[in-house]
């Protein structure tokens, strides 16, 4: 999982086009708050990738080469939407290339010609989702902690051991002890599930 | 304010200034980027017909076609959006005439947003 705690985000723009990166640049530089990463086709995005800690992707999704919805097919295969959130860029009229790419794990889309306001909101609102989806997953293992630490272990210890106990025992008191051991094994269930639940 | 027919038909000015609303002394800086990229625009493209590379027409027509779409330049990206229909298309015939046409577009519209630049502090 891909967890970074610089405040300042680091966004990786990947366009072949020197322009379009430039103004991409342009809206958020003026936002502010954001280091910014270049890369100049899918290959370059890839060995950025590798090297550098990056907390959200603004891909064309036409490129030469790789094309944009290959390279988020195949960062899809190692980060999930949470971990490394993408937004793809298209022209309005690219409709299927945009379904395509939401189909395959694009978070968002913003499209041509960029409106600075759009890009910097789209951005904004994937970077909180990833943050409170972190928040989450720390609440739940507090949770997880919590409910362990109320159930009562020597409960648990002898529930367990009466059942073993229990298993040891001849065919016949087997048979006499069967509801016993039924009921011990649900409230074992019982307890795992609430664990489950909250992990 | 330009209100010749030129900016007019070149691009939409209150489109533009309508999607810079508020930042509008933005506009300037983006037009000086483009006025940089597109000879680079331009060539790369002329380069994909002149080899008669449909694949490279449709992606430098693609991209001519986004940068110019940011200033609401209909004419400009419907004659690039052709090429790159024909790129897509394996279609090559037509292909240069098509960009001769544009070339004399991108053209009228450098100059008109060479004038919306050096009207600067002037933006409403």
């Amino acid at each position: 999982m891909r967890v970074h705690t610089m405040n300042k985000k680091t966004i990786l723009i990947v366009d072949d086009s020197e322009f379009d990166r430039n103004l991409v640049k342009l809206a958020l530089t003026r936002n502010g708050g954001f280091n910014i990463l270049e890369a100049t086709s899918g290959e370059h995005c890839l060995e950025m990738l590798v090297s550098n800690p990056i907390d959200l992707i603004l891909m064309d999704i036409m490129m030469p080469g790789i094309l944009g919805s290959q390279v988020l097919a195949h960062i899809r295969q190692i980060y999930s939407p949470i971990e490394l959130p993408i937004i793809m860029i298209s022209s309005v009229s690219d409709v299927s290339d945009i379904v395509n790419a939401l189909k395959i794990g694009a978070n968002d889309y913003i499209t041509k010609p960029l409106n600075f306001d759009v890009t910097i909101s789209r951005i904004l609102t994937q970077l909180k989702l990833v943050e409170l989806s972190l928040e989450m997953s720390k609440l739940k293992q507090v949770a997880a902690m919590d409910l362990l630490s109320n159930v009562p272990k020597d409960d648990i210890f002898s529930i367990i051991d009466d059942s073993i106990r229990l298993l040891g025992k001849s065919d016949s008191e087997l048979l006499q002890n069967k509801e016993k051991i039924k009921n011990n094994l649900m409230n074992i269930k019982l307890i795992a599930k609430s664990i489950k639940s909250t992990s | 304010m330009t209100d010749n027919n030129a900016t007019k038909q070149t691009f939409d000015r209150n489109l533009l200034f309508a999607n810079f609303h508020g930042i509008e002394d933005m506009i300037p800086e983006i037009i000086e980027c483009f006025l940089l990229a597109i000879p680079k625009l331009t060539f790369a493209l002329e380069a994909a017909i002149k080899a008669k590379d449909c694949e490279a027409i449709a992606i430098s027509a693609h991209t001519m076609k986004g940068a110019v779409s940011n200033f609401y330049a209909e004419p400009s990206k419907n004659l690039a959006l052709q090429l790159e229909k024909m790129g897509h298309d394996k279609v090559h015939a037509g292909t240069e005439e098509l960009f001769r046409l544009l070339c004399i577009e991108l053209l009228e519209l450098t100059k008109a947003l060479q004038d919306l630049a050096h009207e600067g502090a002037h933006y409403e």
